[in-house]
C-alpha cells in the first residue's frame, strides 16, 4: 500500500495551487503593466532654428 | 453655404443684422478670420508680439519678416484684442486684469521648465520634480533645469513674462507658473521621443504631480502630454484617472493635448471626463514650403492673399470629430502649427510653426554641442544683452497651453469661470468656426471669451 508522505499535496490541492499561483502572476504582470505605463510629449516636430541664417543647425 | 455682396460700407450692419436672426450656423466676412472687436488691439510691450503686422480687417494679416521673430498664434487667438479691455471702452468697464494677474496659478506638468531664463524667471512661483527612478524611487527634489526644453517652451506659451520688454507674451498674460518637472533627464534630444524610457514620464509620477498641484491650490493645469486611453471617459490607467478626477472634482481647470497621431480617439489624460482636450491648427499660405498634403478635412483653398487656418493632420480629435461651440464636443483647437518635411531640413516657413521660448540648459552630447541648443543669441534691440532662447516648434503640445493660458487670463477678470464645465462651456461657446471636420467645438478665441467674462454689452 503506498502511503503518502504527511503535508503531501492532493492532486485536486496541486491544481487549486496552479489556478492560485496563475492568478497571482497576471496580477503581479498587470501591476507591473500598471507601474511602467507611460506618457510621450506631444510635439510633432522641433527645430532648433538659427533665425537669422534661414537654416536649421 | 451663402455669400452674400454688401458694400464695404455696410459689411458691419449686415454682419450684425444677420447674427441677429435666426437659422444662421455662423456668419462671417470672406477672408477674415475673426469676427470685430468693440476693443481696440493693445500690444504689451513684448517685441515679438508686436512682430507680426497687427490684424487689419479684409486684408492679409500675420504678414511674415524674414528677420523678425513674432507670434501669429497669439493674434489668431485675438489675445492682443483681450488685452484692450485693460484700457477703457464704451461697451464695458477697463481691468488692469484683462493682461492677466499673478494670483491666477497655472500649473505646467511637462520635462522641466528653465527657472533661469528671462521670460520665465519673474512668471515661476513654485518648482518641484516627480520623477521615479529604475526602482521607482521618487525624486521630490526642486529641479529648475529642464535639458529637454520641451517644458520651457509650452511655458512660454501659457505665460511667458507679458510687458517685460522681452521677446514674447504667453497667453495667460502675468500669470504665474507652477513648475513640474516629472520627465527624467534624457540621454539625448528627445527629438524622437516616443517609446524612449528617457523622454517618457509614468502616470504616477504625472498623479503625484496633478495631486500636488491640487493642493497647492492651482487654477489651471497643463499637460502637453498623454497616452493610452480611455473607456467610456475613464482613463484606462487608474493612477493618472483617480488624480485627474480628484482635480476636476476640486474644481481646477485640466487642459491636456489630444495627441499626434492623426487617428479620431484623444488619448489620455486629455479623454477624461471634465477635462478640456486641445488639437492643433495651423495656417496655410499657399506657399511652396507651406503648403501640406493634407487637405480632406476643411473647405477653403488657400493662396497667398487668403491664408487659411486648419486643423493639423497630425492632430488627434473625437467624437463627435465636429460640433461648433457645443461644450459636448470632445475638445478645442488652437494654434500648433504644422510643418511640411521639407522644413526640417531647410527653409522654415513661420506660419507653420509656434515660435517661443527653449531652455538655455539643453542636452549636449559633448561638451560644445551645439545641436538642438536653439537660439540664444542677443539679437533683438530691448535684450540689454540677455539671450532669449528660442525655437521652432509644432505639435498639440504647443495648442494646449494657448488653453490653459487663455483660461487663466479669463480667471483673472472672472472668477465664476473656475469650473471646468463652465470654462469648456465659455471657450467653446466663443470658439471660431474653421470649417474644418476635426475641429471639436472650434478656435479658441480668447478675446470673445474675455468680452463675455467682462460683461462686455456689445459683444462680436
Amino acid at each position: 500500500m503506498t502511503k503518502k508522505a504527511t503535508g503531501a499535496a492532493s492532486p485536486a490541492r496541486i491544481a487549486e495551487a496552479l489556478v492560485k499561483a496563475k492568478a497571482r502572476a497576471q496580477a503581479e504582470r498587470e501591476a507591473e503593466a500598471e507601474s511602467s505605463r507611460v506618457r510621450d510629449m506631444f510635439e510633432k516636430d522641433r527645430a532648433a532654428f538659427a533665425r537669422r541664417y534661414g537654416a536649421i543647425r | 453655404m451663402r455669400v452674400v455682396a454688401v458694400p464695404t460700407s455696410s459689411v458691419a450692419q449686415a454682419e450684425s443684422s444677420l447674427r441677429s436672426q435666426s437659422g444662421f450656423r455662423s456668419v462671417a466676412v470672406t477672408g477674415e478670420r475673426r469676427y470685430r472687436s468693440t476693443t481696440s488691439p493693445y500690444y504689451t510691450n513684448d517685441p515679438y508680439f508686436q512682430g507680426f503686422a497687427p490684424y487689419t480687417q479684409q486684408s492679409a494679416p500675420y504678414a511674415e519678416s524674414p528677420t523678425t521673430p513674432g507670434q501669429w498664434d497669439m493674434q489668431a487667438i485675438g489675445l492682443e484684442n483681450a488685452y484692450g479691455y485693460s484700457q477703457s471702452g464704451s461697451t464695458y468697464n477697463a481691468t488692469q486684469n484683462a493682461l492677466g494677474s499673478s494670483s491666477i496659478k497655472i500649473a505646467i506638468i511637462d520635462t522641466g521648465e528653465d527657472a533661469s531664463h528671462p521670460e520665465l524667471a519673474g512668471a515661476i512661483a513654485y518648482q518641484h520634480c516627480f520623477v521615479s527612478d529604475l526602482n521607482n524611487v521618487q525624486s521630490s527634489g526642486n529641479f529648475s533645469t529642464d535639458e529637454d526644453g520641451h517644458g520651457t517652451d509650452v511655458s512660454g506659451i501659457a505665460a511667458a513674462s507679458s510687458g517685460n520688454a522681452l521677446g514674447f507674451t504667453g497667453a495667460g498674460g502675468k500669470a504665474s507658473i507652477y513648475a513640474y518637472r516629472v520627465f527624467p533627464t534624457p540621454d539625448d534630444t528627445c527629438s524622437s521621443d516616443s517609446g524612449d524610457g528617457q523622454c517618457s514620464s509614468s502616470t504616477f509620477d504625472i498623479a503625484s504631480a496633478i495631486m500636488d498641484a491640487v493642493a497647492q491650490h492651482v487654477n489651471v493645469i497643463s499637460m502637453s502630454l498623454g497616452g493610452g486611453g480611455c473607456t467610456n471617459g475613464v482613463d484606462t490607467d487608474k493612477t493618472e484617472g483617480a488624480a485627474v478626477s480628484d482635480a476636476i472634482a476640486a474644481n481646477v481647470i485640466v487642459v491636456a493635448a489630444a495627441g499626434n497621431s492623426g487617428t479620431s480617439s484623444v488619448t489620455a489624460p486629455g479623454c477624461d471626463t471634465g477635462v478640456i482636450a486641445v488639437g492643433a491648427t495651423s495656417l496655410d499660405d499657399g506657399t511652396g514650403t507651406g503648403t501640406t498634403s493634407y487637405t480632406s478635412t476643411r473647405t477653403t483653398a488657400a493662396s497667398s492673399t487668403n491664408i487659411v487656418e486648419y486643423v493639423a493632420q497630425y492632430s488627434q480629435w473625437g467624437s463627435p470629430s465636429e460640433a461648433v461651440h457645443s461644450s459636448g464636443a470632445w475638445g478645442i483647437v488652437a494654434p500648433g502649427g504644422d510643418p511640411s518635411n521639407n522644413e526640417l531640413s531647410g527653409t522654415a516657413d513661420d506660419l507653420h510653426w509656434i515660435e517661443n521660448i527653449w531652455t538655455s540648459t539643453p542636452f549636449m552630447s559633448s561638451a560644445g554641442d551645439t545641436n538642438f541648443t536653439g537660439n540664444c543669441g542677443p539679437d533683438f534691440a530691448s535684450t540689454n544683452g540677455i539671450p532669449d532662447c528660442r525655437t521652432l516648434i509644432a505639435g498639440t503640445s504647443m495648442a494646449t497651453p494657448h488653453v490653459a493660458g487663455a483660461a487663466a487670463l479669463i480667471l483673472a477678470v472672472n472668477s465664476s469661470y473656475q469650473s471646468p464645465s463652465a470654462m469648456k462651456a465659455l471657450l467653446c461657446s466663443t470658439a471660431d468656426d474653421l470649417s474644418d471636420t476635426h475641429q471639436g467645438c472650434g478656435r479658441l478665441n480668447v478675446y470673445r471669451a474675455m468680452a463675455h467674462a467682462v460683461g462686455d454689452t456689445a459683444p462680436p
